[in-house]
């Protein structure tokens, strides 16, 4: 994976609501633990002039990194093995998918993004006057 | 006979004095993150009707247990390898990182420190208080 996460609130949303959706008291807990642990990680590794969300974004990045079986740290690979245990088994989408997913979507380039925002609406569709198709 | 609290503060105390001695970045990162986590556990953990307090000295004694060999969860396990791997070598392979950790669960049990003299078996016998008074035994032919 070459992408970085950018926003990693939008990786958290994904997969809690898939968390809540399994309602499932082991899986909630291992994903509890998987956030609170993320962000006492994002709070230690929080380097000076790094901005919390940044710190966050690298945290969780490493979480994802451990979660795909790559180079991390024991605790992180813990988290994630811990959260893969507590997965229920036969869902419709398995928590691989969701993990994949939501990176995918946390890892857009904001720039982008935003951009792709403004073109909407600063250029609202418009009926074209003549013409026949 | 009541179960003896574990008490959670005399282990961290412990632990974390010994790991600003030894002054090594790595290893002192690892045990912020290890009792950061560790509160985390307490929190999530906490059961209705339970103190604050008792939910931390539970994380806290789940985490010494692990290192006596306890079955525990992935992410206790992954907390104390973290803490372990990431200790300088030589305090690791010296015995220091092992007799301070030992240490920790002896004070938070309330049990007084073992001599580290006496409990190490290269030190050899201790040595006497005063030599041996030699006297000679009156009578008898060898």
């Amino acid at each position: 994976m070459s992408e970085h996460i950018q926003d990693y609130k939008l990786f958290v949303g994904a997969v809690q609501g898939w968390v809540e959706e399994a309602n499932e008291p082991l899986l909630t807990r291992a994903w509890r633990l998987t956030r609170a642990c993320l962000m006492a990680h994002a709070v230690v590794d929080k380097g000076p002039g790094q901005s919390w969300g940044d710190a966050s974004n690298e945290a969780w990045d490493d979480f994802v990194v451990a979660y795909n079986g790559g180079e991390a740290t024991f605790l992180m690979e813990a988290l994630a093995q811990d959260l893969q245990v507590a997965a229920p088994v036969g869902t419709d989408k398995p928590l691989i998918v969701v993990v994949e997913e939501a990176y995918r979507a946390a890892s857009q380039n904001p720039a982008r993004k935003r951009a792709k925002r403004t073109t909407r609406s600063d250029h609202p569709f418009t009926v074209i006057q003549g013409g026949d198709t | 006979m009541d179960k003896i609290r574990f008490n959670d503060r005399a282990f961290k105390a412990h632990v974390t004095k010994w790991v600003k001695e030894v002054g090594d970045d790595e290893f002192a990162r690892a045990w912020e993150v290890v009792m950061g986590c560790l509160a985390v556990h307490a929190k999530v953990d906490r059961q209705s009707g339970q103190s604050a307090n008792q939910a931390r000295r539970e994380a806290y004694e789940d985490f010494a247990l692990g290192f006596e060999g306890e079955q525990a969860t992935y992410s206790m396990i992954g907390m104390l390898h973290e803490f372990e791997q990431t200790c300088p070598v030589d305090q690791r392979e010296d015995g220091e990182f092992q007799r301070v950790v030992d240490e920790a669960i002896s004070l938070a049990r309330g049990e007084s420190l073992s001599d580290p003299v006496l409990d190490d078996p290269r030190a050899g016998p201790p040595e006497p208080e005063s030599p041996p008074q030699l006297t000679v035994l009156p009578g008898g032919r060898s």
